[in-house]
């Protein structure tokens, strides 16, 4: 299957105030998005999954930089675009959508007039031609009444509804990439259930890929095919949906599924991992997971494990991956 | 079991513009000494609402609280301050909570000098650093401000403040919300570890129902200030009789992609507004199985079953 985004390589840095040296947030990263799929990014704050597609949409805040890789986008190379060729792509044919859609709608701009805006700019329709459409996008997403909404300020609507107008407006130009940053963390769970299920539904009619950053698991089982797991600003697992939750490899990702309390009964102690992400300015070297892995050998200090396949496109940066039932599986503290 | 905290029809309103939220409506509900109550319900229930009034930190509008059998409506001055230093919160952000320009040692000693224990500076010093060992901070950081500390180490500053006090009863408001995955654990792992060790009483109040179901004994579900279901924690989850309580908990993307294509019934509508609720039963606009004696009168909550409460007129089979 074609990849409709293919990163290559990516590093990208951060400036701090009185710091001299530049802190690698993402550090190598090479990541393939199928074309229709569903690919999810995992990972815990500061892993580097965010900066990754900020980095490939040219939105890195002024202080961060990217320093190598490229990203193909339809034999484009985003990374090499000047910021007036990047606009265009942007919104039109990848879309980007974020936790807090507040953030991102204009306060004092009704939402249907910011959503036919940017049909006018990107495709010029007329003004009429334009508001019917929204509000048909409106209908389309969900949001019940449509034309009594389309004259609502953002404050007047529900997380819910908002996050629904973000996603409208996200689709309205057909994107073939929708890149959604933990679009229903902020969300209650009836909310957030309904916004996959849309997700979803939208998908299976207009064929777009999905890039999914998530720090939720069972988001990630519930609306992805591939899934990458970053650790410290590198992939440190890549595989399918079903392989990934069956049986991950890396003593990381094992250690993450581990600690989720799902039908651990009370009293019994969940998984941890012990101590905590590294400073970006302080990588340990060979793996960098190494400090927290409890099965970490002098090797693992040392030298630093290569992405390797471990069977049928299941890839995962460790010396000793683990499959099926190893030892995280029957962990009891 | 002797029971700690018992409520009594409480009612919580607000008056603003064009109506009253009604935050919280006749709630009763007991906490046995060294249970677990979990208090789950989407943005706007009344659940934090019901913690700060339960902690007497707001007024109740109507209805009365009895913490060790005594209603905290009637005691004043140097008997409330005693049975308040009997019940601690810990919030959801932690960095919030902790005051930016004092050292972590002088935040955890603070309620001590309040409240007179410990006769001299090195004593209260020394409770500190007990108390900070104990949720698994170094007693080297004493002197150290909450911005060098990460997240999961911020929530432990907090729970060690909550505990300086020995308390008897923690109300635990969206403790791990903020916390990643792995770090969530380890503070999830150290609430039960204090809970074993000191006897402590949890009201714990939190919107994800994986991690309810993990620390709760019993739980209690609230729908637009009302009580919908309270049952015991096993009971709830596997056979709920509340339909908004099923719906919630087929609404929870659970990690197993082997299930995604099972069919749920998902909730419709949008969260209600708690201004100006609807008659009868509050959920009954979003229930499909809703009819004309929903909308005529409020469901009371009754005993289903040994134990298990249920405010619906239809309530599910289990």
């Amino acid at each position: 299957m074609p990849n409709i985004l293919e990163i290559k390589g990516l590093v990208a840095s951060f400036a701090s105030d009185g710091v001299r040296e530049r802190a690698i947030a993402v550090n190598g990263v090479d990541l393939a998005i199928p074309a229709g799929k569903t690919v999810g990014l995992v990972g815990e704050s500061g892993c580097g999954k965010s900066v990754t597609s900020l980095s490939v949409m040219g939105l890195l805040a002024d202080n961060g930089r990217v320093e190598a890789g490229e990203a193909l986008f339809g034999g484009v190379d985003l990374l090499k675009l000047s910021d007036r060729e990047l606009r265009k792509i942007r919104g039109n044919r990848i879309s980007m959508i974020f936790q807090e859609p507040m953030t991102s709608l204009n306060p004092v701009i009704t939402v249907g007039k910011q959503v036919a805006e940017a049909l006018r700019l990107h495709s010029g329709m007329d003004r009429q031609a334009a508001k019917a459409r929204t509000i048909e996008i409106f209908e389309k997403v969900g949001i019940p009444e449509p034309e009594r909404r389309y004259a609502c300020y953002p404050h007047q609507l529900s997380g819910g509804l908002r996050q629904r107008v973000m996603i409208g407006m996200s689709m309205v130009l057909k994107p073939d990439l929708l890149i959604a940053d933990e679009p229903t963390t902020a969300l209650d769970v009836s909310i957030e259930a309904q916004i996959l299920r849309l997700m979803r539904d939208l998908q299976r009619e207009s064929g777009m890929s999905i890039l999914m950053i998530t720090h939720n698991l069972g988001v990630v089982a519930e609306i992805c095919d591939l899934v990458y797991v970053m650790y410290a600003g590198e992939v440190v697992e890549r595989a399918d949906v079903n392989a990934l939750f069956a049986h991950c490899a890396h003593p990381y990702t094992r250690g993450l599924m581990a600690s989720l309390p799902r039908m651990t009964p009370k009293g019994q102690r969940l998984y941890n991992i012990r101590g905590t992400v590294p400073n970006l300015r302080a990588m340990p070297s060979g793996c960098r997971f190494s400090p927290r892995c409890e099965f970490a050998t002098e090797r693992c200090r040392v030298e630093k494990p290569p992405l390797a396949d471990i069977g049928g496109g299941h890839l995962c940066r460790c010396f000793a991956p683990e499959s099926g039932e190893g030892p995280m599986g029957g962990v009891s503290r | 079991m002797n029971e700690l905290l018992r409520t009594e029809r409480l009612v919580k309103e607000f008056p603003v513009k064009g109506g009253v939220v009604h935050a919280v409506s006749d709630v009763s509900f007991s906490v046995q000494e060294g249970e677990t109550l979990g208090l789950v319900g989407e943005s706007g229930c009344g659940k934090s609402t019901l913690g700060k009034l339960v902690l007497d930190l707001i007024p109740p509008t109507s209805g009365r609280v009895f913490f060790e059998g005594q209603d905290l409506s009637q005691c004043s001055g140097e008997r409330l301050r005693t049975l308040r230093r009997g019940m601690q919160m810990i919030f959801q952000d932690p960095y919030a909570s902790l005051d930016p320009r004092m050292s972590v040692g002088r935040i955890i000693m603070e309620p001590l000098t309040a409240h007179r224990v410990g006769s001299t500076r090195a004593e209260r010093k020394a409770l500190v650093c007990q108390l900070m060992e104990q949720v698994g901070l170094r007693p080297e950081f004493y002197d150290r401000y909450p911005h060098q500390f990460s997240g999961g180490q911020r929530q432990r500053i907090g729970i060690a403040r909550a505990l300086t006090l020995n308390p008897k009863l923690i109300i635990c408001d969206e403790p791990v919300s903020a916390l990643d995955v792995s770090i969530q654990a380890q503070i999830l792992n150290l609430l039960s570890d204090l809970q074993r060790d000191r006897r402590l009483t949890y009201l714990f109040i939190s919107h994800d129902l994986n991690v309810v179901r993990y620390l709760s004994d019993r739980v209690m579900v609230m729908f637009l200030g009302q009580v919908c279901e309270l049952s015991p924690t096993e009971a709830l989850y596997t056979a709920p009789r509340h339909p908004y309580t099923r719906f919630l908990l087929e609404a929870v993307p659970q990690p197993d992609p082997s299930r995604r294509d099972e069919a749920r019934a998902l909730l419709t509508g949008e969260v209600s507004s708690p201004v100006n609720p609807p008659s009868g039963c509050r959920f009954r606009l979003r229930c499909p199985y809703a009819d004309a004696d929903c909308a005529a009168s409020h469901p009371a909550l009754r005993e289903l079953s040994p134990g298990c409460f249920c405010a619906c007129h239809h309530p599910l089979e289990r």
